[in-house]
């Protein structure tokens, strides 16, 4: 696994890479525009940290420049102005996720894992959660090692639910999650879908339950202390 | 105290017409006080007429006479003392027809020459006049005798409509109406310059820089107005401008810096110090992060509009508070009543939404859960058990850096300013009310778009 930070202010950038390191994730790092074009298109970065202000330029120039050439590297665009303008500019020009100045490691790290558990992702094709394992390829369910069989919307739930990583997923984004593209929706779907995954976890084992939040969606949450799946350990 | 505006058109048109009208009209009284020695000529004429005219609705009776028409004989009878007529047969010289018979006498036994001629004699109160008209009608020849006595008015107000009617309204009332039509076509082609004007100005706001009004045709009395204008309007825009900079690399300069302290002090080992010296980063992040964001909207800085559906928005924003609720053991659920679209902005109603879940997190007590609401309506209600309120508090949270309590991890008393300013660049409104029982219930009321459908979805129990 390997990061690349975009980032002028020297000490800044020094700092994130050692804090990077300190969690197991190693990092390069760019200090300008033309530095970083050069490390992007010599390849085998998993991820991209992108400032906005640069010395020769504006990070979301870059941003276009790759994906006009088919670059799909994963971008997280790094904003030290504020939401209110500059969010939507950074994901309409391809970026995969935004963070404003200043930000807790906690939160960046969140967002990389959650960047990169995306479907074709470095972390998006084997994920756990305590004894649940999902293989995005093969789309195998194992709890506590042994396979278990889901139909089909619920396997995609599950798949969904999986990659939020605890975050809470919303009804909308879980209901285009089961619905195949062009499948007409009938209401209640996504509650019987949910509540008859719920059972099967339970009923299999499983020590991850899907929490509810009233009106707003759903996510997963480990019932035991089971550690955190190692980032850097992961394929 | 409103000053009443009033039209230049209207008011320049109404007084040129008005002076031109009377200058007309004492024109009018100039000249007939010229032409009053006129009036005999005038009076003669006038009898001499009627005379011509009674002349000829003479009739033929069915026993070989003549009698005058019912018109003339309804004249006669209504004769005055001193007027009298008669008709004379010619040549026979034979009185035909007549009245006043106590006149025709002395009329018919006066000198020939006297008879014959027409004769003004001036009585004490005014004129006497008697004319002698020859008229042929009806294969006769006739002479008409015709004595009218007439006042000074009468005589007066016929030289005045004879002036007015043959002289002087052909005269000048087609000069008077191009005059009014001259001023008016005038007065309206150099108005519409102005009128123009006016638009553009109105036109002028931060939102749409470089918009200034335009000189094209100006009057030279109002451009330095205009000039005046456009130069305050530049001014201005430089201002807003630079004011927009500035919190642009405000932005930039407090945050690089927080960013490097944050980044110092994760690195230091775990422990009590570097707990605290992360909250106060933390809290100090929000309160920059709140300025710059009032400093935008107050300066009507935020993105583009475009239709928003308000139940996604708001579920994205309670889904992101989910981990704030857990760490302060506050619940968050959401009711949904209807499906509104709204024209918006969705990062502000992002931040006005987030800004009032977050108070409602703080206030309402552990263990508590604080609703949401999206409906009827555009309407967006966030609802909490906390101490509430007060009524003389509601009007004043809402302004810049106000807060009831001692300051706190929360911010620095901006959130409900920012709702506030987000809702006013929508044409919406926040409000504050108490909810039964305890607690405050804020509401944000917006406008739908016409794309809004009314289903309601069924809600999750
Ligand atoms: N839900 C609420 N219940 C009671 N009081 C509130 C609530 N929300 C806001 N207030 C009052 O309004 C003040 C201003 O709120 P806000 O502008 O969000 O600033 P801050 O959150 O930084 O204090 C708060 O300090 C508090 O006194
Ligand atoms: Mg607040």
């Amino acid at each position: 696994m390997r990061l690349l930070v975009v980032e002028d202010e020297p000490e800044l950038g020094r700092l994130l890479l050692a804090n990077l390191a300190r969690l197991g994730l190693s990092a390069d790092l760019a200090t300008d525009v033309a530095t970083a074009a050069d490390f992007v298109s010599a390849g085998g970065y998993d991820l991209v940290l992108l400032d906005q202000r640069l010395p020769d330029g504006n990070g979301l120039d870059l941003l276009r420049r790759l994906r006009a050439k088919r670059n799909e590297t994963p971008v997280i665009v790094v904003s030290a102005a504020d939401a209110v303008q500059d969010r939507v500019a950074g994901l309409h020009g391809g970026a995969d996720d935004y963070i404003v100045k200043p930000f807790a490691l906690d939160e960046l790290v969140a967002r990389i894992r959650a960047v990169l558990r995306r479907p074709g992702r470095a972390l998006g094709v084997e994920l756990a959660l305590g004894n649940v394992r999902f293989n995005c390829v093969s789309c195998a369910v194992e709890i506590d090692a042994r396979p278990v069989l889901l139909p089909r919307r619920e396997l995609a739930a599950l798949e969904a639910l999986m990659r939020a990583d605890g975050r809470v997923i919303t009804r909308e984004t879980l209901e285009d999650a089961i619905y195949a593209m062009n499948e007409e929706r009938q209401s209640n779907v996504l509650e019987s879908s949910v509540s008859r995954l719920r059972r099967r976890l339970a009923g299999e084992g499983a020590t991850i339950e899907i929490r509810v939040v009233r009106g707003v969606g759903y996510r997963l949450v480990a019932t035991t202390a089971a550690a955190a799946p190692d980032m850097a350990a992961d394929p | 105290m409103t000053h009443r505006a009033f039209s230049l058109e209207r008011q320049l048109l109404l007084r040129l017409s008005a002076i031109f009208l009377g200058s007309f009209l004492l024109f009018g009284v100039v000249y007939l006080f010229l032409i009053k020695n006129d009036a005999q000529f005038h009076a003669l004429e006038e009898v001499g007429e009627r005379a011509a005219s009674i002349g000829q609705h003479i009739h033929r009776t069915a026993d070989g006479g003549f009698t005058f028409n019912a018109a003339t004989r309804r004249m006669m009878a209504r004769q005055t003392r001193g007027a009298g007529i008669a008709a004379i047969a010619l040549p026979s010289n034979r009185l035909v027809a007549g009245s006043s018979a106590g006149l025709l006498p002395a009329l018919l036994n006066s000198p020939a020459d006297a008879v014959l001629n027409s004769r003004i004699s001036l009585v004490e109160d005014g004129l006497t006049v008697r004319t002698v008209q020859t008229v042929h009608h009806d294969g006769q020849a006739f002479r008409i005798i015709l004595q009218m006595p007439m006042s000074r008015e009468q005589i007066e107000i016929l030289g005045l409509t004879d002036e007015f009617t043959q002289e002087i309204i052909p005269c000048f009332l087609p000069a008077l109406t191009l005059a009014i039509l001259v001023t008016w076509l005038t007065l309206r082609r150099r108005l519409r310059p102005l009128r123009r004007a006016s638009a553009e100005a109105a036109r002028v706001s931060v939102d749409a820089p470089g918009q200034r009004v335009g000189t094209d045709e100006i009057a030279s009395e109002v451009l330095p107005l205009i000039h005046a204008v456009n130069q305050a309007l530049a001014r201005l825009e430089a201002d807003v401008a630079a004011q927009r900079r500035f919190a642009a690399n405000a932005a930039h300069e407090l945050r690089t810096p927080l960013a490097v302290l944050r980044a110092r002090v994760e690195g230091l080992p775990p422990g009590e110090a570097r707990q605290f010296l992360e909250r106060d980063i933390d809290r100090m992040s929000r309160a920059v992060a709140q300025m710059l964001l009032t400093a935008r909207v107050q300066s009507r800085q935020v993105g583009e509009m475009a239709p928003l559906a308000l139940v996604p928005l708001v579920r994205e924003v309670l889904a992101d508070l989910v981990p704030l609720a857990d760490q302060t053991r506050r619940q968050l659920m959401l009711e949904v009543i209807s499906q509104p679209v709204v024209r918006g902005n969705e990062a502000a109603l992002n931040s006005a939404v987030r800004n009032l879940v977050e108070n409602a997190l703080r206030f309402t007590p552990p263990g508590d859960c604080v609703r949401v609401q999206v409906g009827p309506g555009a309407t967006i209600t966030v609802e909490d058990h906390g101490p509430g309120v007060s009524d003389e508090d509601k009007a004043r949270i809402f302004q810049p850096f106000w807060r009831a309590e001692a300051p706190h991890a929360g911010g620095a008393g901006l959130g409900l300013a920012i709702v506030s300013g987000v809702m006013a660049l929508h044409d919406g409104r926040v409000t504050v009310e108490d909810v039964p029982g305890g607690g405050a219930r804020f509401v944000l009321s917006l406008t739908l778009t016409a794309d809004t459908r009314p289903m309601p979805r069924p809600v999750p129990a």
